[in-house]
């Protein structure tokens, strides 16, 4: 049995820098039983070689817990559940000091040993705030560890230390003392309990008086039933008890880490300026602030666009190297069209954008490790709160943007109930990374490169703006709507730190990409790989043996051709239509033929309704169903696996173009605004716990997809674009 | 026009009154908490971060949506929310 240490601290303390410094390239990410919050551990090794397990827990200001998240690092250090641990690391900003020992002096109230680490040293050195930390520890009666998780200094000491505490075990240390007004009420319940028998600690039983609805009273409570809300009540009301006991115990607590920090800590002014405060002037004015967010998501979305193509020709080369190099080493048949035409043309088209959605999480990691996302949620709680909504929200939504499913989780941060399902529920409507292969496909093949703005936007960038705009722009009325029917309620209070502006740690950011691009991966190498087999299949077979024979014939006739040219293109010409066969009598084919009325309102083909359809699992589907149906459609010899090509080149049963710029931007519409993700569909299923909110996302979503793409197509074919 | 400038630096001229609520305290004006009452979470949670009477207070910006520093700490919090705190000036206003 290994040991396992929580680390926990307040927000914005470096929790998850010193996390990677400590566990690296070995977390995972899984479940705490028998509820949704994502539980991120790792291993560390101590200096004396054993292996400990590190949970990194959810940033939390105190004990006091509002939203799930929070609520699961609560009743980790408090009731030992879900997850047991026997160690604690707190983490505390050594530049605020004040606030950061809040928690600690909480902790310090368990019988868990706690290892201070006291971050940023070097930043609040710089700032001429000068720490005792012997002194301090000396007052805390615990180990405390000055560090620089940024730059790994510390990270020995802090394990040595942290072994040291393991190996002691149970440390014997005199927590804050309380006051009489909260001691009173404490050692009457703990008097209450005991002849119950398996009575709260002191700790537990603070908490569960201070915290109405936390998880320490909801112990209690199913441990002594109902009528105990009762005697809880009573001696939170009780006798010498003059003001709400959350005030008195925050009196009580900074009181004591006055007295802990006096001559421990010096402090120039404790209301100096800092340059954030000088780059928030002009990053959180109404005016320039609104206009540098514009300006940041503008060079957002155009850098995805422009920067990735250099490493995305080169995995289009290695795929179309790879396909060629199949296809003229196996034999004609089904084997060789499965891994041509399925494999290579399907996975191959998706991985080819790797680098976009790699850049898309570095740049919003950038954006969130420097300290910007928190005045970006602040200039956009103006906007969310009319919804009902408050800049909580603006986080789920933005991540939401790299991929719904972890947007959807990171709604755990709102502790309004309604709040979070109506996030939960427009989350998907942001753009992710998945409709980005779509996007880029389309723009690629259909729209013009056309320079604007002297250069600064080309209309394909342009395009790709507008997109991403189209899902959060239909979000805003479905939110105010859902906030307004189904979900009606108060809006919730809003209230956000704004960290201190910093640069990104390469080493977090590196280590968010790396981890969304395995992600991606590992579904191109399953999922994806499934669908495009099945597709695949669907249209291949049946292999009808009357169109063999029949194209057989003709080829006899042109091969008596006497002029080789005309021979060579005659053949070629064969070749294309019997493929164009083949398809059209495949299973598929039939199918799609059927439900072409349902596409052709859109102006799709039956081709491009049947890779619609087939994206049902994941959107990226769809880029591979093209490929497939494309190259499976097209002159086989040539294996070509360039799809843009093949989408531009496709042709209707008259010969009209199958696709052009109305369709191109129907399909898109579609793809922005439909619900086709089931990963999507079961994280909603398990945040909501019900299954009618992940269907009614589904029926409203394809409602609005069908109706925009409908729209966009008549009003592009109106415009003669 | 003034009224206009005022908006657009989120600042204005004139007295500062002795006391207010933190809502419509002028920025960059020092402020002491005098009361904080509430008892619903959102007071609670002010009170945990530091928000109790006697602590120094400076609002960095105003509107619809302000932020106050507390130490080295800055929070958003909206206008509505801010009102409940009650603050009086601290002595001469850094400029």
């Amino acid at each position: 049995m290994t040991v396992s240490v929580g680390l926990v601290g307040n927000p914005n303390t470096g929790k998850s820098t010193l996390f990677n410094a400590l566990t690296g390239l070995s977390q995972r990410v899984g479940n705490y039983p028998g509820v949704t919050v994502e539980r991120k551990a790792g291993s560390l090794r101590l200096p004396d070689g054993a292996e400990a397990e590190l949970v990194d827990l959810p940033g939390v200001y105190s004990l006091s817990v509002d939203a799930p998240d929070e609520r699961i690092a609560a009743e980790v250090l408090l009731e030992g559940r879900r997850d047991e641990i026997d160690a604690v690391i707190a983490i505390v900003d050594a530049g605020n000091l004040r606030r950061n020992l809040y928690l600690v002096s909480q902790l310090l109230e368990g019988d868990l040993p706690v290892i201070v680490a006291l971050n940023m040293c070097d930043v609040a050195e710089a700032r001429g705030v000068r720490i005792d930390a012997a002194g301090l520890e000396a007052r805390l009666r615990t180990p405390v560890v000055p560090m620089v998780a940024n730059r790994g200094r510390g990270i020995d000491e802090l394990l040595r230390r942290l072994a040291e505490a393991l190996k002691e075990g149970r440390p014997t240390r005199r927590p804050p003392p309380l006051p009489p007004e909260l001691a009173g009420p404490v050692d009457r319940l703990l008097a209450a309990s005991a002849e119950a028998g398996a009575a709260p600690t002191r700790q537990q039983a603070l908490r569960a008086l201070v915290d109405e609805g936390g998880p320490s009273e909801q112990r209690l409570i199913e441990a002594r039933g109902d009528g105990f809300r009762r005697r809880l009540s009573d001696l939170r009301n009780g006798a010498g008890v003059s003001a709400p006991l959350s005030a008195i115990e925050s009196e009580a607590r900074y009181a004591w880490i006055g007295k802990v920090l006096d001559g421990c800590v010096q402090e120039e002014d404790p209301l100096g300026r800092s340059h954030s405060d000088r780059i928030d002037r002009v990053l959180t004015h109404r005016v320039f602030g609104l206009a540098a967010f514009l300006g940041v998501s503008a060079l957002l979305f155009q850098g995805i666009y422009a920067w990735a193509t250099p490493a995305m020709d080169l995995v289009e080369t290695a795929v179309s190297t790879l396909g060629a190099a199949l296809g003229s080493s196996l034999p004609a048949g089904p084997l060789r069209s499965l891994l041509v035409d399925g494999v290579v043309a399907g996975v191959g088209g998706v991985l080819v954008f790797l680098p976009q959605i790699a850049l898309l999480f570095l740049l919003i990691g950038i954006l969130e490790d420097c300290g910007y996302m928190a005045r970006a949620a602040l200039l956009m709680d103006r906007l969310l709160g009319r919804l009902g909504l408050s800049g909580r929200s603006f986080i789920p939504l933005l991540s939401s943007f790299a991929c719904a499913v972890p947007g959807v989780m990171a709604a755990r941060t709102i502790a309004d109930r309604r709040d979070r399902f109506v996030t939960v529920l427009v989350a998907p409507l942001m753009s992710c990374s998945a409709r980005l292969p779509v996007y880029a496909l389309f723009i690629a093949a259909f729209i013009p490169e056309r320079a604007l703005l002297g250069g600064w936007l080309g209309l394909q960038g342009l395009t790709l703006l507008a997109m991403y705009c189209l899902g959060a722009l239909v979000a805003v009325p479905v939110a105010w709507l859902l906030r307004r029917t189904l979900l009606r309620g108060e809006s919730s209070p809003f209230l956000l730190e704004l960290p201190a502006y910093n640069w990104p740690t390469p080493r977090t950011v590196l280590l968010r990409v790396y981890q969304a691009s395995r992600a991606f991966v590992v579904r191109a190498g399953s999922v994806i790989l499934a669908a495009t087999i099945v597709m695949w299949a669907l249209a291949y077979y049946p292999r009808s043996s009357e169109i063999g024979a029949r194209y057989e014939v003709e080829r006899a006739a042109a091969a008596v051709l006497a002029e080789e040219a005309a021979r060579e293109s005659r053949l070629a010409d064969i070749d294309r239509s019997e493929a164009a066969d083949y398809l059209r009598s495949s299973y598929l084919g039939r199918a799609g033929q059927s439900l072409e009325p349902v596409f052709e309102p859109l102006g799709w083909d039956w081709r491009l309704g049947m890779a619609a359809l087939a994206s049902f699992p994941a959107r990226e589907v769809v880029i591979s169903a093209l490929g497939t149906i494309y190259s499976l459609g097209s002159d086989v010899d040539e294996t070509s696996p360039d799809l843009r090509d093949g989408l531009r080149r496709a042709t209707r049963a008259d010969g009209s173009p199958a696709l052009n710029v109305p369709v191109a931007l129907s399909v898109m519409v579609f793809f922005a605004l439909c619900a086709q993700c089931m990963s999507t569909l079961a994280v909603i299923q398990r945040e909501t716990s019900s299954w009618a909110w992940p269907v009614f996302s589904f029926v409203y979503m394809t409602a609005l997809a069908y109706a925009g793409a409908f729209g966009t197509y008549r009003l592009g074919v109106w415009m003669g674009w | 026009m003034r009224a206009f400038l005022e908006w657009f630096q989120g600042s204005a001229e004139g007295d500062l009154p002795e006391k207010g609520r933190l809502s419509e305290w002028r920025r960059d004006a020092e402020a002491v908490v005098v009361d904080l009452p509430g008892t619903d979470r959102l007071s609670a949670r002010l009170r945990e971060l530091g928000i109790l009477p006697g602590v120094r207070l400076r609002v960095l910006r105003t509107g619809s949506r302000l932020v106050v520093q507390i130490g080295e700490d800055r929070f958003a919090l909206r206008r509505a929310d801010a009102a409940a705190i009650v603050v009086s000036a601290a002595g001469p206003a850094a400029a």
